[in-house]
């Protein structure tokens, strides 16, 4: 028998605060590895992860129970990497990291893989998203590992609808392009 | 004959096309274009591939950490702080109701001294702390626990009446109090 979220969030509304150990249970994964694809950093992925369920309990009374809640406290894992990025741009007086597009183009794509890692498919994109600009792949975890919407995916990063379509549309170019030129060298056509 | 755009490959990779008709021109384009084809696997093998990546783990104690952080102890409702100050008497009381419970089913007419006399100053013993209290345990546990004669036997009963409290705290009382939680 396993309780919904709401269930939990209704008891710790009732007094049983230790039940929200359940809901970061449920959710530290998911919400590490957006984190981790926002951050690039393991160490500051935890911290960030940590402070995002530290603020999701104080803001649980503003939960109202319309959005999934995953989705609500992903919008908090979000938030909290953004202005760490934000902060982390500051400090070395760059450019925010997360729109850092331009930077991408100038390396010429990802880095070239050596043989052992491309030859693990799963290995090599991984390697490639994170070596995408940080707004990709973050799009990217958001639609295929928190397994939002299109619609959702708006709702945690404020973006407009076309905004996160066409990110994830470059997103995906992108790993494709990487792709075949590293498994299919003859196709030059995407 | 116009190919798929790049955008239409994705979509339709993806499952995503935005009508039924717009995904059955794309089908009967597909059927016939052999460089569509190809590109479209590329982009089905791709949407594999990103729907199986592997999770990050967090590690371990992160939840501990977090109610820690917000100063929450694990089983602070009020059911537990209950549970948390009464379960060593509850064990107390369910001791003194075993042994009450053992005396009762001695005969009546066993030999030396009367054991409800036993028991009864078993029960003074924790509102008086009186000697003959003290005296009558020992009496009792010589009298039940053969095995531990002598001025050793009071100290006997004690380990012994402790250990059992210890036990069933942490055996039972305890286990149901977090079960329950
Ligand atoms: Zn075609």
């Amino acid at each position: 028998m396993s309780l919904s979220d709401a269930d939990i969030i209704a008891q710790i509304r009732a007094g049983a605060k230790p039940r929200f150990a359940l809901l970061v249970e449920r959710y530290q994964d998911q919400s590490m590895t957006l984190a981790v694809r926002m951050l690039r950093n393991r160490e500051e992925a935890e911290e960030a992860v940590q402070d995002a369920f530290v603020r999701a309990y104080k803001a649980l009374e503003r939960f109202e129970g319309t959005a999934r809640f995953g989705t609500w406290l992903y919008r908090i894992v979000y938030n909290v990497c953004l202005t760490r990025l934000t902060r982390r741009a500051a400090r070395s007086a760059g450019r925010v990291d997360y729109d850092d597009e331009q930077g991408y183009e100038e390396q010429g794509g990802a880095p070239v893989m050596d043989h052992a890692e491309a030859a693990d498919l799963a290995r090599f994109i991984r390697s490639s998203i994170a070596s995408l600009p940080v707004k990709y792949a973050t799009m990217l975890s958001l639609f295929y590992l928190q397994d939002l919407s299109h619609e959702e995916i708006c709702s945690v990063t404020d973006l407009p609808l076309g905004t996160v379509k066409t990110q994830l549309f470059r997103a995906r170019a992108l790993l494709q392009k990487e792709l075949l030129k590293e498994f299919r060298p003859e196709n030059t056509t995407v | 004959m116009n190919h798929l755009s790049q955008e239409e490959l994705q979509d339709h990779a993806g499952g995503d096309l935005p009508d039924e008709r717009a995904a059955a021109a794309a089908d009967l384009h597909l059927r016939t274009c052999a460089e569509c084809a190809r590109r479209i696997d590329h982009f089905r093998a791709l949407e594999r591939a990103l729907r199986s990546m592997p999770l990050e783990r967090a590690s371990e104690d992160l939840s501990r950490t977090v109610l820690k952080r917000l100063g929450i102890r694990e089983g602070q409702s009020w059911l537990f702080t209950l549970f948390m100050n009464f379960a060593p008497l509850l064990a107390l009381l369910a001791v003194l109701a075993v042994v009450h419970f053992i005396l009762g089913r001695q005969p009546a007419g066993a030999p030396g001294q009367n054991s409800g006399e036993g028991v009864r100053t078993l029960f003074q013993f924790a509102d008086k702390y009186s000697a003959v209290g003290i005296q009558s345990v020992n009496d009792w546990v010589g009298k039940y626990l053969a095995f531990m004669k002598g001025r050793g036997g009071l100290t006997g009963f004690l380990i012994l009446f402790l250990g059992a409290i210890a036990l069933l705290d942490k055996y039972i009382v305890m286990p149901l109090i977090r079960r329950r939680l």
